[in-house]
């Protein structure tokens, strides 16, 4: 417990972020470690929103072009729903709260949350062709996560 | 500090305060209170449906038409965030005219544009979520012409981020079943509206401090007409 103390403590206000998801502090903490170093050294909530959005928008990205790839090598209409549906909203969605989070910090937190959407519906489409992929399934828990620690920055200080 | 008061919202009794609020004569008070309902809904899946259950989607959709550009940005987010992701609620939505809604915040050009991002945000999402769920009988109104006239206008706006959010919409109903290319195409002029964006994008581009912005923008709309022309061929 005091471990996870001294972490959070070690990783600033994102640290604060990763105590209060309690399912997910471990992994949490070990995304961020292994992110963008602008995440732990953010100042402020707001600064913190913006990095992690930042390093988000690149993931999705990143993830699609993976997802795509894959898409061409597997014949499965699941992988490329992932890969074009539900990974084009990702990536739309953390571009969208990346732009708004000056002038309308109120919508950026809805589209943040909305890009939890995406690995969800990937997940089940997944799911439903009982198509058990480890890499697919850690992208998704890693957009999942990001969408949820930069609702929660763009939450501490939007009124 | 706000989510520990969220939490206790509901324990002592405190969203039924909330909803009461929302009748308030102060429209302060009012757009503090959609904001609220709005956040609680957004936090957490079990509390959305607690609110919902309160029968405030009908106020806060009156909300919306609201004098007060606070209140109605407010109440159009509680909105968006209260029937996200819900079956149920969305059905209530439609037959509360939620479609009317949209399309009078879409065509309204006099409009705060932070509201008409809100609405066409929220029919993109709206629309996606009929693509997920595909058993699902469509809405009449994704086909309503004047609605779908209204988005595709939106791609002549000068603010960028307007007119991305309008393809994201478009891209999307364009995918269901029960829009027709015809309108699209005739009455919505989907075509020409493209054509001019990709030439009003050539010359943001010269603009280096938003490059980026526009390059992807440019390609969402490339992306949009390459769906259009899938979509006259299927017709």
């Amino acid at each position: 417990r005091g471990h996870h103390h001294a972490g959070g403590h070690h990783l600033g206000l994102v640290g604060q972020i990763c105590t209060e998801l309690i399912q997910n502090q471990t992994t949490c903490t070990d995304l961020v470690k292994a992110a963008d170093p602008k995440i732990a050294q953010a100042k402020t909530f707001q600064e913190l929103a913006q990095a992690v959005l930042e390093f988000a928008v690149n993931k999705g990205i990143e993830g699609q072009t993976f997802l795509k790839g894959l898409a061409l090598i597997e014949q499965s209409p699941a992988i490329k729903e992932c890969a074009n549906f539900f990974y084009d909203g990702v990536v739309g969605s953390f571009r969208s709260a990346l732009r708004e989070l000056k002038e309308d910090a109120q919508t950026a937190s809805y589209d943040a949350k909305a890009a939890y959407d995406g690995p969800d519906g990937c997940n089940r489409a997944l799911a439903a062709e009982n198509i058990n992929n480890p890499a697919i399934t850690a992208l998704n828990s890693e957009i999942a996560l990001l969408s949820q620690i930069a609702f929660e920055a763009i939450c501490k200080y939007s009124n | 500090m706000v989510k520990f008061f969220i939490y206790d919202l509901s324990k002592l009794g405190g969203l039924l305060a909330v909803r009461e609020e929302l009748y308030c004569s102060d429209p302060g008070i009012r757009t503090i209170a959609a904001w609220v309902l709005g956040k609680a809904s957004q936090n957490n899946a079990i509390v959305q449906q607690q609110i919902l259950e309160l029968g405030v989607l009908s106020r806060l959709m009156k909300m919306v038409n609201s004098n007060s550009m606070e209140e109605a940005n407010k109440a159009l987010y509680a909105v968006s965030a209260l029937i996200r992701n819900d079956l149920a609620s969305q059905g209530l939505f439609y037959a509360e005219a939620g479609g009317w809604m949209l399309q009078d915040i879409l065509s309204n050009t006099s409009l705060d544009v932070r509201l008409r991002r809100k609405a066409v945000r929220l029919l993109a999402d709206l629309a996606a979520y009929q693509l997920e769920n595909v058993d699902r009988e469509e809405q009449p109104f994704f086909n309503d012409q004047d609605l779908l006239k209204a988005v595709v206008d939106l791609t002549t706006s000068t603010d960028l981020d307007l007119q991305e959010k309008a393809l994201v919409a478009i891209k999307s109903l364009l995918q269901l079943r029960t829009t027709e290319a015809r309108v699209f195409k005739d009455f919505c002029a989907l075509g020409d509206a493209l054509n001019r964006m990709r030439q009003l994008l050539h010359d943001l581009m010269a603009d280096e401090y938003q490059r980026d912005y526009v390059m992807d923008v440019e390609n969402l709309r490339v992306e949009v007409e390459h769906t259009f022309q899938r979509k006259l061929k299927q017709s």
